[in-house]
């Protein structure tokens, strides 16, 4: 069906400034595979030129981009000059779904798949993402989690939360509760043993 | 087919505000303030998608505070998950959860944009354009939508209206402009219109038109509903980013629009929560009154 194939083909451009680039440049080979008729092919080829489509573009990524921003934000902060090519190649290896919002968890397995097979090396970022990823889970579901930090959690998110990544932090096995109830969420450390600034 | 002003429960409502998380506490502050809220139900659920035996995970907190504010105010359901304008069949998992929410809060009137954002991959997977994207105005489309549209008229009894939608790009070639378009969908199902009119400002300042003449080329006996906004400039462009409060060309508009338009309903403000700080209780409360003055114009014409 030509309308399928002219949505699909329209939509992989917003989502790509670098296949608009391409077909703006003339390269009509990022249209094969789909099914176009001539005058969708002339669309295409129109509305990569307009101003319109960098705007479309920009709003495509800023509407993926905000969730995790929203959901992730210390993950975000820790992640720092690293953050860009990770969203590009989470963006790049997952196709999204009808929903954003789910992206935070995914975006978050992906950083940890990362951080397992040593793709990705980020500081603080293991325990902060777990924590993060915990807190988004009891703002949907009553409950309760415990997520396990190797800095102290009090003054490493403070300095998160502000934008900045701490250059150091005591080192020690901490244990931080979570517990969702009645809409509410507290969060307290329930266990310490602190040993040095790391 | 049925004109959306015969359909049950045809009285104007008034002048409502689209709900956002910062309206619990302006309305705890002001309850006598709207006459209506406009909900997007698709954010009080998880989508798990349609291969899931439990596709629609609502979410606990945001319902309960709904419930809590329907109990004082009329609720109109505003989707943006039909994606009328996508190639392929009506999404009918998402028409029945809209079935169930509008016998739920009994709204008045239901709505969604014309527009698509639901695309379905060769193998099934269903995902997400990132934006409402525009349909062109081509006959085939017209089809396809007006099809869609009976088939959510016909399981919702409550009217359906279709939003003008704010685009970036301009699709040459069209076989329809615009509001052609939006006449024959409407004449072809008996759809009503939601007119977005910042969503015409937008466009009309982007693409260079005049937008009391898109306005005037609408038959206007379809609109139910209006909605006001405010914007912002990006990248050369203006958005409709819902920035804080709508300005005056817009206000021309709805005072030149309303009283040519003899079946309103609702006036629709919709700001998005992260600028209520800066837009202030008091500023909110001045948008809505002025739109219930300007409201109390319809039909006089």
């Amino acid at each position: 069906m030509s309308i399928a194939g002219f949505q699909q083909a329209l939509s992989d451009l917003i989502a790509s400034p670098q296949r608009c680039l391409r077909l703006r440049a003339g390269d009509q080979a990022g249209l094969e595979g789909y099914e176009l008729s001539e005058r969708e092919r002339r669309r295409l080829a129109a509305v990569v030129l307009q101003p319109g489509m960098s705007v479309s573009c920009s709003i495509y990524r800023a509407n993926r981009l905000t969730p995790i921003a929203g959901g992730l934000p210390c993950s975000c902060t820790a992640l720092g000059d690293a953050l860009p090519a990770e969203i590009e190649a989470f963006w790049a290896a997952e196709a999204t779904d009808m929903q954003f919002g789910r992206e935070v968890e995914r975006f978050g397995r992906f950083l940890g798949e990362r951080l397992r097979s040593g793709g990705l090396e980020c500081r603080y970022l293991d325990e902060v993402l777990s924590f993060e990823l915990a807190l988004n889970r009891l703002r949907h579901e009553e409950g309760a989690s415990t997520v396990r930090f190797a800095h102290d959690p009090v003054p490493l998110l403070e300095a998160l939360t502000e934008g900045r990544v701490p250059g150091a932090v005591a080192t020690g096995s901490y244990e931080v509760v979570l517990e969702a109830n009645a809409g509410d969420i507290r969060v307290w450390v329930a266990s310490e043993s602190g040993t040095a600034s790391g | 087919m049925g004109h959306p002003e015969s359909a049950p429960g045809g009285k104007p409502l008034g002048v409502g505000l689209l709900y956002n998380t910062a309206l619990p506490e302006f309305l705890a502050e002001n309850p006598e303030a709207v006459d209506y809220l406009e909900v997007i139900p698709d954010t009080f659920w998880s989508d798990h998608g349609a291969s899931s035996s439990s596709r629609f995970e609502e979410i606990a907190g945001a319902v309960s505070d709904l419930d809590r504010l329907a109990a004082d105010h009329p609720i109109v359901g505003h989707s943006i998950g039909f994606s009328i304008g996508s190639a392929g069949e009506l999404d009918l998992g998402q028409l029945r959860q809209i079935a169930g929410w509008q016998r739920r809060y009994r709204f008045p009137w239901h709505s969604d944009h014309l527009s698509f954002a639901r695309l379905t991959a060769h193998d099934g997977h269903e995902h997400n354009a990132g934006l409402a994207v525009p349909v062109p105005y081509d006959h085939e489309l017209l089809d396809l939508i007006a099809a869609k549209v009976a088939a959510i008229q016909r399981r919702v009894p409550v009217p359906f209206l279709v939003e003008n939608n704010v685009y970036f790009i301009d699709i040459p070639e069209q076989e329809m402009s615009e509001p052609e378009f939006l006449n024959a969908l409407c004449e072809r199902t008996g759809c009503g219109l939601l007119l977005d009119l910042h969503n015409v400002y937008a466009n009309a300042r982007n693409h260079d038109f005049d937008a009391a003449a898109f306005v005037a080329a609408l038959d206007l006996e379809r609109v139910v509903e209006i909605h006001i906004a405010g914007g912002s400039e990006f990248a050369g462009m203006y958005t409709d980013s819902h920035a804080g409060p709508c300005p005056e060309p817009v206000w021309q508009l709805l005072e030149a629009t309303v009283p040519r338009v003899p079946h309103l309903r609702g006036v629709t403000f919709e700001f998005h929560e992260s600028y209520y700080d800066a837009l202030g209780e008091d500023r909110l409360r001045r948008e809505i009154e002025r739109a219930r003055q300007v409201f109390g114009l319809r039909g006089v014409a």
